[in-house]
C-alpha cells in the first residue's frame, strides 16, 4: 500500500462546503441519537437511585406488591418507574427533554405477550443420535453442537440459503441437488427468517424468528424452530413440518446428546404493566401459554426495565419445553459448557469508592465522575430434566462473545474488556458526557461453587486496548487486544495451570490484530484477522518460544474483505486445512496493482511451519454476501456452496490463481 | 435560543456566547474532536480552543452555519495538534487518512495545488449521489469509523468499505480526467 506522509487530500476535505458537512452530520443523526439517549437515560437513572431511596418504605409503590409473587421484580421496575417519574419533573432544556424521549423509545408493551396461538403442538423425533454428522466449523465446546447454515452427514449436505433449505449429495463433481424446500407464508409463518439448522438423527431442525403483529402494529419477535425429515426433503411433496416457538428474538442455541436449549432475548420497552402478566418472560406449553415462576428468574440488585435473557431446556424426543429460566438485565454473551448455561447482562455504573461513595475527581475542564461497565455472570447447570441455579458474579469489563467465556475443572474463565467514560461538570455549569471508551482488558478465573474470584490479571494490556478475540485451550487462554486507532496488538498466552497464580507471555505490539484465534494440533495458535489496515487479510501462526509468542508463519492479502464470524471459517484441525470466503478487490501483480472485483472462496493448509494457498474457487465478479459462504474438503474435493449453488472443485489440479 | 440570537452575543460581545455555544454545540464539538485524537482531555482541550477561536473570529466573521463552522474550527485544531505533536508517527488519524492514500500518493502530491485539488473535489462531490456523499464526508471530513457509520446508515460495515472503496477510485478516475494527476499512474 503506498503511504503518504503529508495528508494534503485531508486538508483539502476540510474545506468542503458547510452544506455537505452539514448534510453527513445532520443524515442519520435520528438512529445515533437515540443511542446516545439510551445510554444517558440509563446513567440517569442509575445517578438518581440514591433519590429514589430516600422514599419512604412505608409510602413505596413497591410497598403494595410486598406479597406479590414477583415482588423482587417489581421493585426493580418501581425503581426504574419512580426515577422516570422523578426525571419527568425536572426541567432541562436539552439533556432531560431527550432523556425523557428515549424512555419512551422502543417497542410496546405488547412485545412481551404471547398470543393464545395453538400450533404449538409436539414434534416427534425419531432416534435422535448425532454420531452421523461432521460440522463444518469445529465447535467450542466437545459434545455441545451450535447451530450453522450448513450441516452434513457422511453422503448429504443440508444448506441453508435464507429461507431455502437444499440438500445435495456428495459425491465429487457428480454431487447434485437431491431436493429443496422453500419455507413462506403459506407455511403457517408469519415473515418467519429462518438462520441456522441442525441435523437431529434423520430429522432437520430449522432455527429462525419469526415476527408478528399486535394489534397497534408493532412486530413482536418470537423464536421458532421447525422439524422435517430428512427423506421427505429429497421427496416429490412439499414436507411437512412441525413447529415451536418461544418468546423473544433468537439469540443461541445448542444441541447436546440428549437436549436442546434456547437462548433468546426478551426486552419491553415500554411502561410495565404490573397488573397483568405481560412483563413476565412467557412460553407456549400443550397450546397455553405460561408465565415463568417467580423461582424461575433471576434478579440482579441493579433497577432494570422488563429485560431478559431467557433460556429454554427442549426435550429432544418432543420438542417441548422442559424447563425455562430467565435473567433480568440488559442480554450479553452467552456460553454453554457441558453441564451448565452461562447468561451474562451488561449494566452501567459509577464507580464507587470503598466507602461506596462515587468516586470525584477534577481534570482540566472541571469536575469528574467516572461510570464503569459491569457485567453479571450467572451459572445455571443443565441436566435433560431441567435448569438448576448455581450463582453468579459481578464482574468489572464487557464481556465480547461466547468465546470470551469457559468452564475448565470447576473454574469459570472470563475476558473482558474494560470500559469507562467520564462525566464532566465544567467550569461554565454545564454537563458534558465523555463516550464510552474502551481503557484495557481483563481476565477472571471464579470458582464455579462459590462464584468468587479465585484470581485475575487486570488491566494487562496496553491502555486504550480491548479484547478482539479469545481462544481458551484446557490450562491455557489466548487474547488477542487491539488498539483499533492504530491496528496494532499484542497477542497472551496466559498460563492457567495454577489458577491462584496465572503467568502470561505476549509478542509485544505487532501490526493487525486477530478476530478469531484457533489452537492447532501442534500446539500452535492461528489467528484470523486484520492487518496493516482493514483492508488487509492476515493469518498468522504463534507459537511460544521461551518468555515470548512468536510469529512463525504468515500470510497477508491486501485489498480484500472477509467475514468475521467464527462460523464462517472452515476448519480442519487434523489436516490443517483452513477455509475462507473473500471479496477481492485487487491484484498485485508484477508489481502493479489491478483493481476489479470478485469474491473467492480461498482453502488454505498450514504444515506446521508454513501457510499455503492450496485452492482458489471463484464465486462471482462482484461482491457477495460472505457470510452465506460455506466450504469444506472431502475426499479428494473442496465443496463449496453460495446462493444456490454447489461448486466442487478436485484438490489436485489447477491451483494458486494469480 | 437559534444561531441568530447565538451570533448577537458574539456580535455584542457578550460572554454568554460562549455558555450558549457550549451548551448548543458541545457534545457535537467533542465528537468531531473525539474521531480524530480518541483522547478525552485532549479533546476537551481541543473543543475549549474552539470556543476561544470562535470568540476571536465573530466578529467579523458571520457564519452561516455555527455547527459547521465549529466543528471546521475543532477538526483543524484537531489536525494542527496531531501534526505538532505526532509528526511521525500521526497517531489518533485511524486508517482513513491510509485509505486516502490510495486517492493521491505521497509522491503525487508534491506537484498539486492544494487550491486546485481543492476546487476539484468540491465539484467531485457535489456531483455524487448524496447517499454516497454522505459516507464520503463521514468518514473523511468526520473521520468516524466504519462501524459507526454503518450502524447510523443501517448498512453492513462490508457494504460501506465497498462503497467508501467505489468512491475514492471515482475520485482518483476523476482527478485524473480534471488533469489534476498524471495519466501514468492509473
Amino acid at each position: 500500500m503506498k503511504k503518504n506522509s503529508a495528508p494534503m487530500l485531508y486538508h483539502a476535505i476540510g474545506d468542503i462546503p458547510d452544506d455537505m458537512i452539514h448534510e453527513a452530520h445532520s443524515e442519520p443523526l435520528k438512529r445515533k441519537r437515540r443511542l446516545v439517549m439510551l445510554i444517558a437515560a440509563s446513567l440517569a437513572i442509575l445517578l438518581l437511585i440514591p433519590t429514589a431511596l430516600l422514599f419512604s418504605h412505608m409510602t413505596s409503590p413497591a410497598y403494595r406488591y410486598r406479597n406479590h409473587p414477583y415482588f423482587a421484580l417489581i421493585s426493580s421496575f418501581l425503581k426504574k418507574s419512580e426515577q422516570d417519574r422523578l426525571l419527568a419533573e425536572l426541567d432541562r432544556d436539552s439533556f432531560f427533554e431527550l432523556l425523557s424521549d428515549a424512555l419512551n423509545f422502543g417497542a410496546t408493551k405488547d412485545e412481551v405477550q404471547v398470543s393464545n396461538r395453538d400450533d404449538g403442538a409436539e414434534i416427534t423425533v425419531s432416534s435422535p443420535t448425532l454420531d452421523n454428522t461432521f460440522e463444518i466449523t469445529d465447535n467450542q465446546v466437545e459434545g455441545v453442537l451450535e447451530a450453522d447454515i450448513i450441516k452434513r452427514t457422511k453422503d448429504r449436505i443440508y444448506y441453508l440459503y435464507g429461507n431455502v433449505l437444499t440438500v445435495y449429495s456428495i459425491a465429487g463433481e457428480n454431487s447434485e441437488p437431491l431436493g429443496s424446500l422453500m419455507i413462506s407464508e403459506q407455511d403457517g409463518l408469519s415473515q418467519f427468517s429462518a438462520t441456522n439448522l441442525y441435523l437431529l438423527g434423520e430429522r432437520i431442525i430449522i432455527e429462525g424468528v419469526e415476527y408478528e403483529k399486535t394489534a397497534d402494529g408493532d412486530y413482536s419477535p418470537y423464536t421458532a424452530l421447525i422439524s422435517l425429515s430428512c427423506e421427505a426433503l429429497e421427496g416429490e411433496k412439499k414436507p411437512q413440518f412441525d413447529k415451536l416457538s418461544v418468546e423473544g428474538g433468537l439469540l443461541s442455541t445448542r444441541l447436546t446428546a440428549d437436549s436442546l436449549l434456547i437462548m433468546t432475548a426478551i426486552r419491553q420497552y415500554d411502561e410495565v404493566d404490573l397488573e397483568s402478566e405481560s412483563f413476565l418472560p412467557q412460553y407456549e406449553e400443550n397450546g397455553s401459554v405460561i408465565a415463568m415462576a417467580p423461582d424461575k428468574i433471576s434478579v440482579s440488585e441493579l433497577p432494570s426495565g422488563a429485560e431478559y435473557t431467557a433460556v429454554y431446556l427442549c426435550d429432544l424426543e418432543t420438542l417441548k419445553v422442559k424447563d425455562s429460566h430467565a435473567l433480568l438485565g440488559t442480554p450479553q454473551a452467552q456460553y454453554v459448557s457441558g453441564g451448565t448455561v452461562y447468561l451474562s447482562s451488561v449494566q452501567n455504573v459509577l464507580a464507587m469508592d470503598e466507602k461506596g461513595e462515587p468516586v470525584r475527581f477534577e481534570g482540566t475542564s472541571g469536575k469528574y465522575l467516572n461510570e464503569i461497565t459491569t457485567s453479571y455472570v450467572e451459572g445455571i447447570r443443565y441436566t435433560k430434566d431441567g435448569f438448576e441455579v448455581l450463582g453468579g458474579v459481578t464482574l468489572e469489563g464487557r464481556i465480547k462473545d461466547q468465546y470470551s467465556m469457559d468452564e475448565y475443572e470447576g473454574i469459570l474463565r472470563v475476558a473482558v474488556t474494560n470500559v469507562e467514560r467520564h462525566h464532566c461538570l465544567t467550569s461554565f455549569g454545564n454537563r458534558i458526557d465523555g463516550q464510552l471508551t474502551e481503557t484495557n482488558a481483563s481476565l477472571y478465573l471464579v470458582s464455579g461453587d462459590t462464584f468468587e474470584v479465585i484470581s485475575s490479571a487486570l488491566k494487562f494490556a496496553p491502555e486504550g486496548e480491548s479484547v478482539q478475540s479469545v481462544r481458551f485451550d484446557d490450562t491455557l487462554a489466548y487474547i488477542c487486544t487491539a488498539l483499533i486507532a492504530t491496528m496494532t496488538d499484542p497477542v497472551y498466552r496466559f498460563d492457567l495451570s495454577d489458577p491462584r497464580r496465572i503467568s502470561s507471555v505476549d509478542t509485544g505490539t505487532i501490526e493487525g490484530y486477530s478476530t478469531s484465534l484457533i489452537t492447532m494440533k501442534n500446539g500452535d495458535l492461528l489467528g484470523i484477522g486484520y492487518g496493516e489496515d482493514r483492508t488487509v487479510l492476515k493469518l498468522e501462526v504463534y507459537r511460544k518460544n521461551g518468555a515470548a509468542l512468536e510469529s512463525v508463519a504468515l500470510y497477508e492479502e491486501d485489498h480484500c474483505y472477509f467475514p468475521e464470524d467464527y462460523k464462517c471459517y472452515y476448519i480442519n484441525r487434523e489436516a490443517w486445512y483452513i477455509g475462507i470466503a473473500l471479496y477481492d478487490t485487487a491484484d498485485e501483480r508484477d508489481g502493479e496493482t489491478y483493481y476489479g472485483q470478485k469474491t473467492v472462496y480461498r482453502l488454505f493448509s498450514y504444515d506446521g511451519e508454513t501457510l499455503t494457498v492450496l485452492k482458489d474457487v471463484m464465486i462471482a465478479e462482484r461482491e457477495y454476501g460472505l457470510r452465506e459462504i460455506r466450504g469444506f474438503v472431502d475426499g479428494e474435493y473442496l465443496y463449496v456452496l453460495s446462493d444456490m449453488r454447489l461448486l466442487v472443485k478436485p484438490l489436485g489440479e489447477e491451483v494458486i490463481p494469480e | 435560543m437559534d444561531d441568530k440570537e447565538l451570533l448577537s452575543l458574539y456580535f455584542n460581545r457578550d460572554e454568554r456566547a460562549i455558555r450558549e455555544t457550549e451548551r448548543r454545540y458541545g457534545n457535537y464539538c467533542f465528537t468531531v474532536a473525539m474521531n480524530l485524537l480518541k483522547k478525552k482531555e485532549d479533546a476537551e482541550e481541543t473543543v475549549n480552543d474552539t470556543y476561544l477561536k470562535a470568540w476571536e473570529s465573530i466578529p467579523p466573521l458571520r457564519p452561516k452555519r455555527m455547527a459547521s463552522f465549529l466543528g471546521r474550527i475543532t477538526r483543524n485544531l484537531c489536525l494542527n495538534r496531531i501534526e505538532e505533536a505526532h509528526a511521525e508517527k500521526r497517531e489518533g488519524l485511524d486508517v482513513s487518512f491510509e485509505e486516502l492514500s490510495e486517492v493521491i500518493s505521497s509522491e503525487e502530491e508534491k506537484t498539486l495545488d492544494v487550491l486546485i485539488l481543492q476546487r476539484a473535489l468540491n465539484a467531485f462531490l457535489a456531483g455524487l449521489p448524496k447517499s454516497e456523499r454522505v459516507l464520503f464526508v463521514k468518514r473523511y471530513w468526520y473521520n468516524e469509523s466504519i462501524e459507526t457509520i454503518a450502524f447510523t446508515s443501517h448498512m453492513t460495515e462490508t457494504n460501506v468499505k465497498v462503497r467508501l472503496h467505489r468512491t475514492r477510485n471515482k475520485l482518483r478516475k476523476y482527478l485524473i480526467k480534471e488533469g489534476i494527476l498524471p495519466k501514468e499512474d492509473i
